[in-house]
């Protein structure tokens, strides 16, 4: 079980100030606001698609302006072998994904369009030849304007693990069409976005170590990462997908919304303390935001220490470190769906334990 | 011999049945015994399993949240009734019993074992039920639009030389050993007015009117198999079976059914769409489609008015009611509202206790929640594996995905005091993606096999699942296929062993986190998940169930394992390898996607001694605290022959048997079959009395 009996240091929702230079930490906002970027992002993330079956894949806002986006993609290998004893392994790839207005020239007897381009972040990633016909990670983004199955997209970019496939760029309506460009509102800090960067390497979602199982196979988990209305708050949505193909030959792929809360906590120095996460209820019709749609999630929800991507494996005493939630389907005697996080034992013997910001 | 006709004349006392026939009601004393009348008094039966402690299979088991009605009991028999079978006292020559009208004795319909809920009792003894039903439809005629082409049916014209005809499958059956049969009564999407519970007037159906020819067929299966000991499973409901609903008696926009206002007016009724068959509508057509209830509920009460004085039979609510288009919160809702209209009519003077329910959810939600049902006795699973794409539900729009498939439901439900059914999997003979699948030696093997399908009802028989109905048609496109009697031959050799076991006494080591039993302290990895524990030269992993009685007692110890080396299946028939299901998207500049088949089977890796490719165990076992002798048999599942037998001292430091191995405890004891094996194996470990 996670150290949640370690105690947490009680602070102020309103400390969101760092007592060095009064830097804002965290700003509040209003609900239209937190609205309007879910649903950016939301439509975003649709469009996304990670490469490896039980992947997690992050994305967010990752400037005060428009346009710009920050991303993780995990392996995240979440299981147990032997009985009761957990581990995770990963491969990581980090990337960039800037979209611009206007920008192709390329053709000047047609109106320029906006134009997306997607880059690898070399020093924060895996990078390495993959044999033909092994999985691999990569990140895939359909352009096109209309993208019913993201696993086959029209109007793909990508980034892999592969050496030679850094980035990508392209041209498309479908940028204008998901409004890409604009952004909700500007009030992203540093300290925001330096969380955004801990979430997406210490949330992992599994269906494996979840109470249910993975035995009828793997979804695959593309997260959005933003802030929630009041100070310190971050909302994460985990979108599962899947194709399913069935006895006459058809397939389809489909995906479902559940959505979370993390509050944090920080002392005065900018250190974060301690926290909570939660699952948010599940929404009462199929079109709310703010809420899970996904009728059956069948995962766990896991916030562990941060480990280095392609080294050695956690195992169970990162576990028992770990805050945990489980989120079967609504009114599952099994559901956990609030736990606190203990960041200071998860933080422990790393450098971002002494502040995310600099 | 003697002996047994006066038990017979005795009974005949107890339960006479009211017969009908030409047109009066005859009451017929008794009858001949069948074959399988036990003639043994089951008292004097030397058990091994039997010994004086206390049974803690109970404790085991999760609360039974039933009441006691749906319990066998029995004090209840007298001691002539004790372990008899349905054709008991019951004569095939006056004709089909008539429920509408019956005067006869008391019925006790078959129920739940009081010993060991996870099995039905029949005459307080506890039954395997075992069949293979190819879609559930013997008491249909064959059309046009559903020929019913390899499966069993009514011939109207000609029963005598239609080999599909049920007087002749239900027989054969029988004579394979098998002792399940499931008939289908209400299809949703059936257009075929032969085939519909509802009567037609003036070439409209007429929803409040019994179509009774319709259902003299179905107690005339019914009654056949109760001549042959066999016992059916009753669905009321296939919701979304059948191919045409838009031209259907349930479908509004056909405008082919009527039914009768308050004030007796016929006017058009049906379902707007299909989905508000079993989900509630609130919407603008609530009026039209929630009127259809009431038609709905015109089936289980012409069903029960037709079959409620049979005792080997059992009720389903519906077939698959957990379509991918609906919400399992819903459809579970409607569930409950069809079980209560089976419970009010379900009740009769000369009916002792209420027939069981059984249940088939599609989502551990649909099963959390009418598990806890009181109502409910049995429930079902379908398929192995299941995991669907997420699809918007009706009516709130919810995005579910379908997870529950049979071995899903055992292996979540192992401690459950609920019997357990697996009622739909691949098709034997079939291939490709509607049948079982086997590589041999290597090699995808093209022709009809039932490896597959023996592994996955083993599995689910081993993790003490209860009622098995194999999907096995009678031929392959009407040419026979020799895999339909080896299947039945396999199913039959299933009961047999299932049969001699204590079921009363077994409790499983299923979990849904698949560690493996608590008597195989090594050598058998978890139960695999994805690509886990894959063995590079078989090309598979190996997937388990195991069984044992309470390895703390002093006598009558046993411990089971089934294993076999499969692989799960992938889209369109395509190999599972070391990486999982084959990328089908095979240019390299899209995102790799690797599908499992949605509605999962298994593709049982073969590999014959010629191909030097072999399985072997080693197992390290602990069975238990307390010294005993133990004959440890290595078996073949396709025939349950031994293959290796020892004979293995635990806990203590010698022995003078031939072919024994002492254990002296306490830390585990290795049992091993290196001598390779072609597919699957069965270890079992058995106590000396």
């Amino acid at each position: 079980m996670p150290a949640r009996n370690l105690l947490i240091p009680t602070l102020s929702l309103l400390a969101w100030a760092t007592a060095a230079g009064a830097q804002v930490v965290s700003r509040p906002l209003n609900a239209d606001q937190v609205a309007c970027e879910e649903r950016q992002l939301e439509r975003l993330v649709h469009r996304m698609v990670s490469g490896f079956d039980g992947s997690n894949l992050f994305v967010w806002r990752s400037a005060p302006g428009g346009g710009i986006y920050r991303g993780l993609a995990s392996t995240s290998d979440v299981n147990s072998i032997e009985p009761d004893v957990r581990y995770r392994k990963e491969e990581q790839l980090a990337f960039d994904l800037i979209f611009s207005a206007g920008e192709d020239f390329l053709d000047p007897r047609r109106p320029r369009l906006p134009q997306a381009t997607i880059v690898r972040r070399a020093a924060a990633s895996n990078i390495h030849p993959v044999p033909a016909g092994r999985p691999y990670l990569g990140v895939w983004i359909d352009l096109a304007p209309e993208v019913p199955n993201p696993m086959l997209p029209k109007m793909p970019i990508r980034v892999t693990v592969e050496p030679a496939v850094g980035a990508t760029d392209r041209a498309s309506r479908g940028i204008a069409v998901g409004d890409f460009l604009s952004a909700c509102h500007s009030e992203v800090t540093a300290f925001d976005l330096a969380v955004y960067q801990l979430l997406a390497r210490t949330v992992r979602v599994s269906q494996c170590l979840s109470v249910g199982n993975c035995s009828a196979g793997l979804n695959r988990f593309k997260s959005t990462i933003f802030r929630g209305t009041e100070p310190l708050t971050y909302r994460l949505n985990v979108v599962d997908y899947l194709v399913a193909c069935y006895d006459d030959g058809h397939c389809s792929y489909g995906e479902g919304r559940t959505a979370f809360l993390f509050r944090v906590q920080v002392d005065s120095e900018g250190r974060i303390t301690g926290g909570t996460a939660e699952a948010l209820p599940w929404c009462s019709v199929g079109s709310q935001i703010g809420c899970t749609n996904a009728g059956n999630p069948g995962f766990a929800l896991f916030v562990l220490p941060p480990m280095t991507p392609g080294g050695p494996p956690q195992g169970e005493e990162s576990f028992q470190r770990a805050a945990q939630l489980e989120i079967e389907f609504e009114g599952s005697e099994r559901n956990i769906l609030h736990a606190p996080i203990n960041w200071v034992d998860l933080l422990q013997g790393t450098t971002w334990s002494g502040g995310l910001v600099p | 011999m003697t002996n047994l006709r006066l038990r017979l004349l005795n009974l005949a006392f107890l339960c006479p049945f009211v017969l009908y026939s030409t047109g009066s009601l005859a009451q017929i004393w008794g009858g001949e015994p069948t074959a399988d009348v036990r003639e043994e008094d089951p008292g004097s039966t030397e058990d091994p399993w039997t010994d004086d402690s206390e049974s803690t299979l109970g404790q085991d088991l999760e609360p039974f949240m039933g009441d006691p009605i749906y319990l066998d009991d029995p004090a209840f028999y007298s001691a002539d009734q004790i372990g008899q079978e349905p054709s008991y006292g019951y004569s095939a020559a006056a004709g089909p019993v008539r429920c509408t009208g019956y005067t006869g004795a008391t019925v006790n319909p078959v129920r739940l074992s009081a010993d060991s809920p996870r099995f039905l009792s029949y005459n307080a003894t506890p039954r395997i039920l075992i069949g293979a039903s190819a879609d559930a439809a013997c008491h249909f005629v064959s059309t046009t639009t559903e020929p019913l082409k390899d499966k069993c049916q009514t011939d109207l014209v000609s029963p005598g030389t239609n080999a599909r005809d049920f007087r002749s499958v239900l027989p054969a059956l029988k004579a394979s050993g098998l002792n399940k049969i499931r008939l289908w009564v209400a299809l949703g999407h059936s257009k075929d007015a032969v085939n519909s519970p509802f009567a037609q007037e003036g070439g409209f159906y007429i929803l409040s009117k019994k179509n009774q020819p319709y259902f003299d067929r179905l107690v005339a299966v019914v009654s056949k198999a109760k001549e042959l000991d066999m016992f059916v499973e009753v669905t009321f409901f296939a919701p979304f079976e059948g191919g045409f609903f838009s031209s259907s008696p349930w479908s509004w926009n056909a405008g082919k059914s009527l039914a009768p206002e308050a004030n007796g007016t016929l006017t058009q009724a049906g379902f707007t769409r299909d989905e508000f068959f079993v989900v509630k509508d609130t919407g603008v057509d609530a009026a039209k489609n929630e009127r259809m209830r009431t038609y709905q509920k015109k089936v289980i009460e012409w069903t029960i008015e037709e079959l409620w004085c049979y005792d080997n039979v059992f009720w389903e609510i519906a077939n698959e009611p957990e379509n991918q288009k609906v919400s399992p919160t819903f459809v579970t809702a409607w569930q409950k509202e069809m079980i209560t209209e089976v419970v009010l009519r379900d009740k009769r003077p000369l009916l002792g206790r209420p027939h069981l329910i059984a249940v088939q959810p599609f989502t551990k939600k649909g099963a959390t929640s009418l598990v806890a049902d009181p109502r409910v006795s049995i429930v079902n699973g379908h398929y192995t594996q299941i995991l669907t794409d997420r699809v918007v539900t009706m009516p709130a729009g919810a995005l579910e995905q379908l997870d529950f498939g049979a071995l899903q439901l055992v292996r979540r439900y192992g401690g459950l005091a609920k019997a357990l059914g697996f009622n739909e999997g691949k098709i034997t003979p079939y291939t490709l993606n509607a049948g079982p699948r086997r590589h041999l030696n290597g090699v995808l093997d093209t022709q009809s096999s039932l490896d597959a399908a023996r592994a996955e009802s083993l599995e689910f028989l081993f993790s003490l699942g209860g009622i098995l109905d194999h999907w096995g048609y009678l031929s392959k496109g009407n040419l026979a296929n020799p895999i339909v009697g080896k299947m039945r031959t396999q199913l039959s050799k299933m009961v047999t062993f299932m049969a001699g076991l204590p079921l009363a006494k077994l409790k499983t080591s299923a979990t849904e986190g698949g560690n493996p039993p608590a008597w195989i302290t090594s050598g058998l990895a978890k139960y695999p998940t994805s690509t886990a524990s894959w063995d590079e030269v078989s090309d598979s992993q190996r997937f388990w169930a195991a069984l044992q009685t309470d390895s703390s007692l002093a006598a009558g110890r046993l411990f089971l394992l089934y294993a076999h080396n499969s692989t799960r299946r992938c889209l369109n028939d395509q190999d599972f390898t070391k990486d999982g299901c084959p990328n089908t998207n095979s240019d390299p500049t899209l995102p790799p996607n690797r599908p499992y088949m949605a509605m999962g089977g298994y593709d049982a890796r073969v590999w014959t001694p010629e191909s030097g490719v072999r399985y072997t165990a080693n197992f390290t076992v602990d069975l238990g605290p307390k010294v005993g002798t133990f004959d440890v048999t290595w078996l073949r599942p396709s025939d349950f022959q031994p293959l290796k037998q020892q004979v293995l001292v635990w806990r203590q430091s010698s022995c003078s048997v031939a072919n024994c191995v002492t254990c002296t405890g306490p830390t585990g004891c290795t049992v091993a079959f290196p001598q390779g094996y072609d597919f699957d194996i069965i270890l079992k470990i058995s106590q000396r009395p």
